[in-house]
């Protein structure tokens, strides 16, 4: 089976290198470098606080993965299990994280609640005036993103796939009633099946065919400082403000706010994020006040309505799509990878990713 | 002979790179961050040329056909004192 995979992300690559292991001669097409996309703008966060009870457990298999997948690829993939703390600053976000904190626990992970005298007590670094509480998951915490990029790219061609660089999608051609074909800056490509993971990029590939899916571009920014001395254990969100911060094992210190709706293709840096990044970072650890930021960088993240994956057959013959959804690639991208593979070499979909089966538009009819 | 170093920051020699090049890490971007040079507190003020010189003579690439990384804000690091305003 040949199968073409458009864009080297983590979700492109974690599906080629799977389909590989399986037998399938697979391409990955990739318009600029592997993870220039999203993949290593990412800050890595991953966790299983979920609300939904699907969800919770897609992690739970995914942290499964992850924990073997070094060994798998042999690549060094640093898999920091520091434990991820989610801080709330009204009763109302305390209500609904000790909510799913029992949906989790009843799925036999260990979330902990915590009060905001608990979080003070733990976690000394942080200034809690503002807190109310918050909720632990031990288990949890943070991937390198550059190895996994790189592991998965390692691990497809170690088992036969290849990768090319710089590939540019033009076209998607519908080739009859089941087939599509590939126009590419470097030739037209023909496969038994095709799979868009291009992020950003995936939306503009089904609209040169007349589809369309409801997505929203959203610009988020990043920032790290200068390396220092190793303090800080978990990764930290902040609930309400969307605030992720995570030291990294070089010591800096890494945080990532969500900013504004963009659909513009705009990965400029601003002052205004750095100032409100600056503000809400002294002001949860006042001590990083002396620290130094080094740089700061943009991505854009493809997000659904209900910001859940979007993984399957579009339902047009030998198409696939797989999209993470507000930066859930890099978190769930492993155990993705896995069971689209499966889907598509059995050509049938995949029951533990039906609640993501893309919901396709069809401008007009692509045949 | 003595360890000729690119990249003080990151501590990487000119092995290190060539290496890196040579398992197929082979364009700006991936190299730096496969080795990790240019982001570390120069930010690439050092050491960016010497790699891309590298870069240059083992793919057989001439000046004009190599590129920098992109450049990102702040020029020259900042306090997030400043950055957040209030008192030092």
């Amino acid at each position: 089976m040949r199968v073409i995979v458009v864009g080297a992300g983590i979700m492109g690559l974690s599906i080629a290198y799977n389909l590989a292991v399986r037998g399938a001669e697979v391409i990955v097409l990739e318009g600029r470098y592997p993870g220039s996309g999203l993949s290593v703008r990412a800050i890595g966060g991953v966790h299983s606080q979920w609300r939904d009870e699907r969800e919770i457990k897609l992690a739970m298999r995914n942290r499964d993965t992850l924990e073997h997948l070094s060994g798998k690829l042999d690549f060094n993939i640093p898999f920091r299990q520091d434990g991820y703390l989610v801080l709330a600053t009204t009763d109302e976000e305390l209500t609904q994280l000790n909510e799913n904190a029992k949906v989790q626990r009843s799925l036999g992970l260990k979330t902990a609640s915590l009060s905001r005298e608990e979080v003070s007590r733990g976690f000394p670094m942080l200034d809690t005036s503002s807190i109310v509480g918050g909720t632990l998951s031990k288990d949890d915490g943070s991937i390198h993103p550059f190895s996994v990029v790189f592991g998965y790219w390692k691990g497809l061609l170690d088992n036969g796939g290849k990768l090319l660089r710089p590939t540019i999608v033009k076209q998607l051609q519908p080739k009859g009633e089941q087939v599509w074909e590939l126009e590419t800056d470097q030739g037209a490509y023909e496969a038994d099946a095709f799979v868009l993971s291009a992020g950003v990029g995936t939306r503009s590939i089904l609209q040169s065919s007349n589809l369309d899916m409801p997505t929203v571009t959203f610009r988020h920014e990043m920032l790290a400082t200068e390396p220092l001395k190793f303090f800080l254990k978990p990764m930290i969100e902040l609930y309400r403000d969307k605030l992720y911060i995570n030291q990294s094992l070089r010591g800096e210190i890494i945080c990532h706010i969500p900013r504004a709706e963009s659909d513009a293709k705009e990965t400029r840096s601003t002052l205004e994020f750095l100032e409100d990044a600056a503000t809400k970072l002294t002001g949860i650890m006042p001590s990083l006040r002396a620290a130094k930021v080094l740089r700061s960088w943009a991505g854009l993240v493809e997000t659904t309505p209900n910001s859940e994956p979007i993984c399957g057959n579009i339902g047009f013959g030998n198409l696939w799509v797989a999209l993470g959804s507000s930066g859930k690639g890099i978190m769930l991208a492993p155990i993705i990878g896995e069971l689209m593979s499966e889907a598509i070499i059995s050509g049938e979909p995949s029951a533990d990713l039906q609640p993501y089966v893309p919901q396709i538009i069809v401008n007009e009819s692509p045949h | 002979m003595g360890k000729k170093i690119v990249c003080f920051c990151e501590d990487l020699t000119e092995e290190d790179i060539l290496h890196a090049i040579r398992m197929g890490y082979d364009d700006i971007e991936t190299l730096k961050r496969y080795a990790g040079f240019s982001t570390g507190p120069c930010q690439g003020k050092t050491c960016l040329m010497h790699v891309l010189r590298l870069l240059g003579m083992e793919k057989k690439l001439k000046p004009a056909q190599l590129r920098l990384t992109t450049q990102r804000p702040p020029v020259d690091s900042v306090r997030l004192s400043v950055l957040a305003g209030g008192q030092e």
